[in-house]
């Protein structure tokens, strides 16, 4: 079996589950922040057979909102730590400061080598892109505020642009850039 | 087998398991991104006014009316699908007799005859109970108090008004709780 397919399987077990766990939480969280009146409907002809019901369309869009920002901004934080991990505790492009530091505090263990880091990054993007399409589409449906969508957009374009700014100076460790083969 | 063997074979058959693999990642982003855009929440419409149809005076008027009393309770709900409705009815424990009650009225000011579909499903069906739909006063059986379960099908004549409504008939005492779903899609006779 593939262990690049093996790795990207294990990596996207978690954010599967994070992703419905922070929608579920956002629903909670806001219904009692705001204290909404909500009741279960259930459908039992139809395929999803249950369905969250506020008494009033604002309440939906409410709710609907704030539990897209939570999920969004909860997959954006794993990314932002793997980010984080790619740039400051990468042992392959380690700065020597840095290492120092590590090794001072006894945190050596928090290095990690590329073959775990880029499939979890990978993963870890693309569920931040899933999140944000499914925003996207939310609001073009008017079921979630615009900011959210906006909010998501940018977070993952900058994300997706940190992680491949890291992913060609990894690359380029290995395969010289034309530039370096000159000098 | 052996270690050696084992290894064998699952270099051998290892490479097969690879599209399982891909299908189980590709289920892993869409389970979810299935289940936030089903856990998405709706809105009650209530004591509403539906409009099908070009205008406010050329279409078909739906107007909700919802129930709640001791003995039951009605919530209707706009579906997705134009001139669908789902109405929840819950019915609570009663003393014998009949209760009737009118939850929504339409009105049909197109130039041409409508048709309603009704269909209902039970959660569970309570024994020596018939549940009708009313509209107008005629009864239309939903449930038999036999438990047989019918679909009716309704004509709405152009420029008429009904009012449309459910009926309990129950021959004893109900001391429990029950509920169930009645479908009225609206369309073109077939």
């Amino acid at each position: 079996m593939s262990k690049l397919l093996k790795k990207l399987l294990s990596a996207a077990l978690f954010p599967a589950a994070l992703l419905i766990v922070a929608k579920i939480l956002g629903l909670y969280l806001s219904t009692r922040i705001f204290d909404l009146d909500w009741v279960l409907r259930s459908h039992t002809s139809e395929f999803f057979s249950i369905e969250l019901i506020y008494t009033d369309s604002n309440a939906a869009l409410i709710t609907n909102s704030y539990s897209n920002l939570i999920m969004v901004s909860t997959i954006l934080i794993g990314v932002t730590i793997l980010l984080f991990q790619a740039y400051f505790l990468h042992d392959s492009h380690q700065n020597p400061k840095v290492l120092i530091k590590l090794i001072q505090f006894d945190f050596i263990m928090w290095l990690v080598d590329s073959k775990t880091l880029y499939p979890k990054l990978a993963v870890w993007l693309s569920f931040l892109w899933l999140s944000t399409i499914v925003s996207i589409v939310q609001t073009i449906q008017s079921t979630t505020y615009i900011g959210i969508a906006v909010f998501a957009i940018v977070a993952s374009i900058f994300t997706t642009w940190l992680a491949a700014r890291d992913f060609e100076r990894e690359i380029h460790l290995y395969i010289p850039s034309a530039k370096d083969l000159k000098l | 087998m052996n270690n050696r063997a084992v290894r064998r074979f699952k270099t051998k058959f290892g490479k097969f398991l690879d599209p399982f693999v891909v299908a189980a990642l590709f289920l892993l982003f869409l389970i979810p991104a299935i289940t936030v855009i089903n856990l998405t929440p709706g809105y009650m419409k209530q004591n509403n006014t539906d409009v099908l149809g070009l205008s406010d005076t050329e279409a078909v008027r739906v107007t909700f009316n919802n129930i709640t009393n001791e003995y039951l309770s009605t919530t209707t709900y706009k579906t997705m699908i134009e001139g669908n409705y789902e109405i929840n009815v819950a019915t609570y424990s009663r003393p014998s007799g009949r209760y009737s009650y009118n939850f929504m009225s339409i009105e049909n000011n197109l130039d041409k005859d409508k048709y309603i579909f009704v269909t209902s499903s039970f959660s569970q069906i309570e024994p020596d109970t018939q549940i009708s739909l009313t509209v107008d006063g005629i009864k239309y059986i939903l449930v038999d108090r036999d438990g047989n379960t019918y679909s009716p099908g309704i004509t709405l004549r152009q420029g008429e008004k009904f009012d449309v409504g459910v009926m309990v008939e129950n021959d004893y005492d109900v001391s429990f709780s029950s509920n169930f779903t009645v479908h009225l899609s609206i369309g073109e006779e077939i």
